[in-house]
């Protein structure tokens, strides 16, 4: 899958409400104060979309960045704000 | 996949709000998710409560804003406020006024309610439509 068509499958699952949170993502959202509708927003109107090898993709906003995993539905599996280190955070 | 439990809890400030969502586990590598609009809920629940108690506290401002899914210019236009000042209210380094936390609080329980009357009305100010000399209404007579 290229990244263009990776950006619009995760806005139609976003749209759609078919995103689910690992675990580990959803604590990692509660205890950084990020809010689900931020997750949202960035998810339904993704812009930057890089693949990384492991085949997941890392979308990108100005504050936060998601990576998700694309199956039936969008797999959030870890997420950090701006200035937060994300390659040494994500959960395997 | 099986069912399961999620604990979710919320740190706003001197409060926690907890909930249990319902999980998925998967049955081969025992990862559990929660659907993200399940999360929003918990989120909107959270929401309501700070809003409808007049939580004024920068963590639940935050957090109402947030939820409303605003960045801090799109507040700050709507209460004719600067991003940095909305910034320094969030960070604890500015008193916020009664005002203040009265409209974040209206725009938070609006949109929770999926409404955007008070949104509306505040663009209006900041960017006035061209008014009609001559308009005609409807009286409501008995």
């Amino acid at each position: 899958m290229n990244p263009s068509r990776a950006r619009r499958r995760i806005r139609e699952l976003a749209r759609a409400g078919r995103v689910r949170f690992t675990e580990y993502s959803a604590l990692r959202m509660l205890e950084r104060q990020v809010s689900a509708a931020e997750v949202f927003r960035l998810l339904t109107t993704v812009h930057r979309c890089y693949s990384q090898p492991n085949g997941r993709w890392r979308v990108g906003g100005e504050e936060l960045t998601v990576v998700v995993e694309l199956t039936d539905d969008a797999i959030v599996l870890t997420l950090f704000r701006g200035d937060e280190d994300g390659d040494e955070d994500e959960a395997d | 996949m099986t069912g399961a439990t999620f604990h979710a809890e919320r740190k706003i400030g001197a409060q926690v709000f907890v909930t249990e969502l319902p999980a998925r586990k998967c049955t081969s590598c025992g990862e559990r998710t929660v659907s993200g609009p399940d999360l929003l809920a918990f989120d909107a629940a959270v929401a309501g409560e700070l809003a409808r108690s007049g939580a004024s506290s920068p963590d639940a401002l935050k957090f109402l804003r947030k939820t409303m899914a605003l960045t801090a210019a799109e507040l700050g236009e709507l209460l004719e406020l600067r991003p940095e000042t909305i910034s320094r209210i969030e960070n604890g380094k500015m008193p916020v006024d009664r005002r203040t936390v009265a409209l974040i609080s209206a725009l938070a329980l609006d949109h929770l309610a999926g409404r955007s009357e008070m949104a509306d009305r505040l663009r209006a100010l900041a960017h006035p439509p061209k008014r009609r000399k001559r308009v005609d209404v409807k009286a409501r007579v008995a």
